[in-house]
């Protein structure tokens, strides 16, 4: 690509010849130890980092290219990059078009060609979906998010349907990250058409002040919700749901109990994961350094685990949950019982593992 | 063997940030050995004796809430309140401290049983039970209440107001309580549930911490917390989370409604937080190991805004007391965690 790309030497890179090529992946690093994208073997457990030029959000595995994951720059970002992690190096980067940023998520369409991107409009705070071929990554045009402030997506099962977490909080390049609206802000879970970009639906929680943010889809189409709240705007202190559960033509469904663990959640999810073999959900708070687990369709509060500063969360191909923090440490429960793997702990100090989590196998 | 080769390697390269003996300070952080013994002198110095002075206060509101019952005068009811507000302002010095035996059960902590439940309904829940129970003698497990039917809410409105009409004068009070039997009782029950409630944490920190064979003060001086999370991190990031929400709750306008120490419970919470900071004279303190470690500035900047929390507090201001709790804030997930060198987690302090 004809840029400097290093590939952090100060641990063993994993071993991608294995017949088990589990990999976790996620953008790592902070200030002190510098910002990139990081990966892990599950079998090996050995990291391996490749230095990025701006802290990564969220991340996707390609679908015509398991190897590659594109990770998207955090809000108000202007870069993503593509990284393969049999090679060891990134192999592409895009930009942002003029006047927009990036939220920090992106998904795929099912047959992989094409890439959409959460996206702001820095004149007029507008949200948008950017749209990419998955290939060149040249924009192939956009549509309106239908809010502000979009953040998190995926697509349905349905092949057409985009399914974008509109935060509502609106904020601008040239302020960073400061909130602008917290009085007047709109957060909508949003259904839009890929093929005409129009909205089809939308819906809300009760709390005018709950920003909808990050989301999980099961593959009969039940969509896991993580929010967090914008108590600054509140007169109350009364808890307020963090997680909800929405399936195709009901309403949202809050996850309201247990309100002690809601509350020690400190209005505070930074991550979602659906385990589809045992339909739990995973919550995670790095604020309350817990991780909260429910059932998707009974809506019963399964468990819960404690971890500082615990943000990202995924499934691995074992069906157990593989969260993560800034302490360089990923844990691996039990997917049913939710127990730890306490002998597969790891730790890799300085390598903080950032808000999201993704286990690829390739 | 290759499995073991490549861990082995990255553990030969695994940096430390808990094992507080091994790490060599950058410029500008605190040196390290100090900041273990500050952490003593934190314990023993600031923590175990403001918590044992909460249990005796708790101790003393029973004992008087007892004499109050089988006496029954104006008296006596003004002296139950001063107890009452001693034990509040004691409590606003340790209500930072959300760890350990204060925060032990995710379901039911004792911080969220002792601490005031802050919403705008929440006199509501208190005084309808009261005024439920005005005739009970009996049968109320007080343990197993929610919190907001429980802890200092619920004695302020036994002791500042009469059941049903909330009258605030004493004569009326002490009529109330002739006239209900059940209110001495309710009295009785939620005293003595205060006082057990800061014996568990007495005990937690002096003698034995739940399953553990030691006391927790022993183990936050290990400097590992039982679920991992390092001490000192832990101390700052929970500081910093309560600072943080007091700020956004608004907390001076919530609190302390009907003892109307709103404001002698908020100067509190800044005098410990000094207090923890300043350390006690002759000893090493974080202040002291900071400027020693050549940020002077930083202690001038979290004095300065602690002086401002007083001042605004002096003045009964409470936006620039919020903005000033909003920038102590600031500096412990920041200024002071930069300084002590400790990392309060990348997702808790910045995420999206």
């Amino acid at each position: 690509m004809g840029m400097p790309i290093e590939v952090i030497a100060n641990m063993a890179l994993p071993d991608t010849r294995s017949a088990e090529r589990e990999i976790l992946v996620s953008a790592m690093g902070d200030k002190k130890t510098g910002y990139g994208f990081g990966f892990m073997s599950v079998a090996q457990q050995a990291l391996a980092k490749l230095t990025t030029d701006f802290r990564g959000h969220g991340v996707s595995q390609h679908p015509l290219n398991p190897s590659q994951v594109i990770m998207y720059g955090r809000r108000p970002g202007n870069m993503a990059i593509v990284a393969d992690v049999l090679q060891n190096k990134i192999v592409n980067r895009f930009r942002v078009a003029k006047n927009r940023f990036f939220y920090g998520h992106g998904c795929f369409s099912h047959d992989g060609k094409t890439l959409f991107t959460t996206e702001g409009d820095s004149i007029t705070g507008e949200g948008k979906i950017g749209i990419r071929d998955s290939v060149t990554y040249q924009q192939l045009g956009e549509f309106d998010a239908g809010g502000i402030g979009p953040h998190d997506l995926t697509i349905m099962p349905d092949g057409k349907t985009l399914v974008v977490a509109i935060g509502g909080i609106l904020t601008r390049p040239e302020t960073g990250r400061k909130k602008l609206n917290l009085h007047e802000m709109v957060s909508t879970l949003t259904y839009i058409d890929t093929f005409t970009g129009k909205k089809i639906d939308e819906f809300r929680v009760p709390e005018s002040k709950s920003s909808i943010r990050h989301l999980d889809i099961a593959s009969d189409g039940t969509v896991a919700i993580a929010m967090q709240i914008q108590r600054s705007a509140m007169t109350h202190d009364n808890p307020i749901p963090l997680g909800a559960i929405h399936k195709p033509n009901e309403d949202i469904k809050l996850l309201t109990e247990p309100v002690p663990l809601i509350r020690a959640m400190n209005d505070y999810l930074g991550s979602v994961v659906i385990n589809e073999q045992t339909r739990i959900a995973g919550f995670t708070s790095p604020r309350g350094n817990i991780v909260g687990f429910w059932n998707i369709d009974t809506l019963e509060f399964v468990g819960y685990h404690q971890m500082h500063d615990v943000c990202g969360i995924a499934v691995n191909s074992k069906h157990h949950f593989m969260i993560s923090n800034s302490l360089g440490e990923v844990r691996e429960l039990d997917g049913t019982t939710l127990k730890e793997y306490k002998q597969r702990r790891v730790v890799h100090k300085h390598s903080p593992w950032d808000n999201h989590m993704l286990a690829i196998t390739v | 063997m290759k499995k073991i080769l490549l861990f082995s390697l990255s553990l030969f390269f695994l940096p430390v940030y808990g094992e507080h003996s091994t790490v060599v300070p950058e410029k500008g952080q605190a040196y390290l050995p100090d900041i273990n013994k500050v952490q003593a002198s934190l314990v023993y110095d600031h923590i175990l004796p403001n918590i044992r002075s909460f249990l005796i206060a708790a101790k003393d509101l029973k004992a008087t809430a007892n004499e109050f019952c089988h006496t029954k005068t104006e008296k006596k009811l003004a002296e139950l309140q001063e107890k009452f507000k001693t034990l509040s302002v004691r409590w606003h010095r340790i209500e930072m401290l959300n760890f350990g035996p204060l925060n032990d059960d995710i379901f039911l902590p004792k911080r969220d049983a002792i601490n005031y439940p802050i919403n705008n309904t929440s006199l509501s829940y208190p005084r309808s039970f009261v005024a439920k129970h005005l005739n009970a003698t009996s049968g109320i497990d007080f343990s197993s209440l929610s919190p907001r039917e429980k802890g200092l809410l619920m004695l302020e409105v036994l002791l500042f107001e009469t059941a049903v009409s909330n009258d605030k004068q004493l004569e009326k009070i002490v009529e109330d309580y002739k006239k209900n039997l059940g209110k001495c009782y309710l009295l009785k029950g939620f005293s003595e549930l205060i006082e057990s409630d800061a014996q568990y944490i007495d005990d937690g920190w002096n003698i034995k911490y739940r399953q553990s064979t030691k006391p927790f003060k022993d183990i936050y001086l290990s400097g590992t917390l039982p679920d991992g999370s390092d001490s000192l991190v832990t101390l700052i990031s929970e500081i910093q989370k309560y600072l943080e929400y007091i700020k956004k709750r608004n907390v001076i306008s919530m609190t302390a409604p009907l003892s109307g120490i709103s404001y002698d419970n908020a100067f509190s919470v800044i005098n410990s937080i000094e207090s923890l900071l300043e350390g006690v004279p002759g000893k090493t303190s974080f202040f002291s190991i900071i400027e020693a470690a050549g940020k002077k500035s930083v202690v001038d900047l979290v004095r300065e805004n602690i002086s401002d929390a007083k001042q605004a507090l002096s003045v009964k201001d409470n936006s620039a007391y919020n903005a000033a709790v909003g920038r102590l804030a600031a500096n412990f997930k920041r200024d002071l965690a930069e300084s002590l060198g400790i990392n309060l987690g990348l997702n808790f302090a910045d995420g999206d």
